[in-house]
């Protein structure tokens, strides 16, 4: 049973009983029912789970076995394990693909020990000719290998490995002076790929791990290409990508019932707040510099020009998408790419880090007090929280930035953490009663019969 | 759709095995028809959880002077004429754009410094096996370190290819040096 329905009707039971159209034992039963309805698909998971695990141990005991470097074994001795490991692996995948064998968990584990009997195999080689380390050559004939099993075989496991693969192969070829063009390009390889199962499940458990890695990648692949780009553009660009990601996880995977559920706003909404409380301070903008006459070099900007300019057009028309469904209030986190230009640029313009600071403490208290307001609004004491958390934030911040004496920061210390406690106690009471009241009209004599 | 699949399938499984076989292939050829160079090398001894226990060592950059056949560019990839002298150990008299028509030469890549250019080789490592490279012991690791023991690595040289034949310590095969050294007990 797919838990894509269930899963978004139990995120919205909250708000379905705040709104008086379910009762507290309505919602209660149904959430009894579809939590004992998703069992088959949890005990499917956790299948998968221990066969990739399984595989992946056993692909991984493989190559450190074979590591030990046996000096037994003769040069064709060696070729024969190698090749009869991974054509091992191969026959396991095929009877898979071509048998279309049904069980997840058999895909999955198949195609993790084929993706690293191909790494094995390769690495036994080098070992066994003393090949010289060349790690960006390895990971890149590796991972070329293993582009088509991603597709033969379906499996979230093998793009997973690709991912990780991908992003080291960036990572090694950053290092070495190399352009960033290699890790876009591998990282096309598997776009279709990716883009097949945003259309499908999206709320699956393979789909939202690899979306997990996929956002986690996508911001080391910003990395490797303003590493040899400006350090000027990489404000406005992090904060673009950061934006984009949060608009494209809250219009796709906004009604995710739980926030793991959601990895493209958690990694955005969270970039953008660890953005935007490091440049509330004055040194970073200090740390950014200024660009001096004849400084402007289009090639060093060219790769981070392209960056920002892709995010903030893409912030431009999902904010336009956001606004055409109706959702206005997705617009203040999803602007903070704009807004991170707009100080930028009025840093440099005006010569003065004032203004940007400033520009920068708004925004973050204006996130913080819409999520409290969301918060509030749903009933939903997490999100509560989170608002306040992230105003708490910034007030405790701008208090150790400030001269004022300990004894004064003490009090506003203890101060503030009472009024967040207090806070919280009356939202809870608040939202306690609104349910009950909400619930009284069912309890009344005759009401249910 | 069944078709494709089959085709993707089969091709994805001939590269890779070819890829593997490819390697191998070369390098066995190389070590059946190269020359045997001998490089002189400063060894140094970390370890590789993936690829296993080897020893690492470094073989000196060679200068050579560069003439006007030799590429432009900083950083070059071109061909290092080799000489050997009676020892059978190698040296770079030349580097060539083209491919040489004879004699010991390897693919290598130049920096060029003015007239001059410095060869780096990227041989670095030497296999071995866990339980010998274990049992050698602190003390010869503080000897490969201080570079107290004279080492050098043989190499086989065919079409501008090089492969690792052996790793010596004072003129013996590593693994029985170090097997001579770890003693009956693995002392």
């Amino acid at each position: 049973m797919s838990r894509k329905g269930p899963d978004w009707l139990l995120g919205e039971l909250p708000e379905l009983v705040s709104r008086g159209i379910l009762t507290t034992d309505a919602a209660d039963r149904l959430r009894s029912h579809y939590h004992d309805a998703g069992r088959p698909a949890a005990r499917q998971l956790g299948l998968t789970v221990t066969a990739v695990f399984g595989s992946a141990l056993i692909g991984l005991g493989v190559i450190l076995v074979l590591a030990y470097n046996w000096e037994e074994l003769s040069r064709p001795l060696r070729a024969a394990i190698s090749f009869s490991i991974l054509m091992g692996a191969q026959g396991a995948a095929g009877w898979v693909v071509f048998r279309s064998v049904p069980s997840r968990s058999w895909r999955e584990g198949t195609a993790c020990f084929w993706f690293l009997a191909v790494g094995s195999a390769m690495a036994l080689i080098a070992q066994t000719y003393h090949i010289p380390g060349d790690p960006g050559r390895f990971l890149l004939t590796w991972m070329l290998l293993t582009v088509p099993l991603v597709y033969l075989t379906g499996a979230g496991s093998a793009a997973a490995l690709y991912l990780v693969g991908v992003t080291a192969l960036g990572g090694v070829e950053a290092d070495a002076g190399e352009g960033p063009l290699l890790y876009w390009v591998m990282l096309a390889l598997v776009a279709p790929y990716l883009g097949s199962l945003l259309r499908g499940d999206r709320q699956s458990a393979g789909t939202v791990l690899l979306l997990w890695i996929g956002a986690v990648s996508l911001g080391f692949g910003f990395g490797f290409t303003l590493s040899e780009s400006w350090e000027h553009l990489h404000l406005a660009a992090y904060a673009g990508l950061f934006s984009v990601l949060y608009l494209v996880g809250r219009i796709w995977f906004g009604r995710a019932p739980r926030v793991w559920q959601g990895p493209l706003q958690c990694v955005g909404g969270l970039g953008i707040f660890v953005m935007a409380f490091r440049f509330s301070y004055g040194d970073a903008w200090q740390h950014l510099g200024r660009i001096g006459p004849g400084e402007w070099n289009w090639t060093d900007a060219a790769p981070g020009m392209v960056l920002i300019g892709t995010c903030l057009s893409l912030s431009v028309i999902l904010g336009w998408f956001s606004l055409f469904q109706g959702r206005p209030q997705r617009l203040l986190w999803g602007s903070f790419g704009a807004v991170a230009l707009l100080a930028h640029g009025l840093m440099l313009a005006l010569e003065s880090t004032l203004v940007p600071v400033f520009l920068l403490n708004l925004y973050l208290l204006a996130a913080g007090v819409s999520v409290l307001v969301r918060g509030v609004r749903r009933a939903r004491i997490g999100t509560v929280n989170l608002g306040m958390l992230i105003l708490a934030a910034l007030m405790g911040a701008r208090f150790f930035d400030t001269d004022l004496g300990l004894m004064v920061r003490g009090i506003g210390f203890i101060l503030l953490g009472a009024a967040f406690l207090s806070a919280n106690a009356f939202l809870v009471r608040r939202f306690r009663g609104l349910r009950r009241s909400e619930d009284e009209p069912e309890q009344t004599p005759g009401a249910g019969a | 759709m069944i078709r494709l699949r089959t085709l993707v399938f089969a091709a994805a499984v001939l590269c890779q095995l070819g890829v593997p076989a490819w390697m191998i292939l070369q390098r066995e050829w190389t070590l059946r028809d190269g020359v045997r160079v001998k490089f002189r090398v400063e060894p140094l001894d970390p370890r590789e959880e993936v690829l296993g226990r080897h020893v690492r060592f470094k073989i000196p950059a060679s200068k050579v002077t560069l003439d006007e056949s030799a590429a432009k560019p900083s950083l070059v990839r071109a061909y290092g004429v080799l000489e050997l002298d009676q020892e059978g150990f190698g040296r770079f008299t030349a580097v060539r754009n083209e491919r040489p028509e004879a004699g010991a030469y390897l693919r290598v890549q130049v920096r060029r410094e003015g007239k001059s250019g410095t060869i780096r080789l990227p041989f670095d490592r030497y296999y071995l096996p866990e339980e010998v490279a274990s049992k050698a012991g602190a003390g010869r690791k503080q000897a490969l370190r201080s570079g107290k023991v004279d080492a050098h690595v043989t190499l086989r040289v065919h079409r501008g290819d090089g492969v690792i034949e052996g790793f010596y310590l004072q003129d013996t095969p590593v693994l029985d040096y170090l097997k001579a050294r770890a003693g009956p007990n693995g002392e």
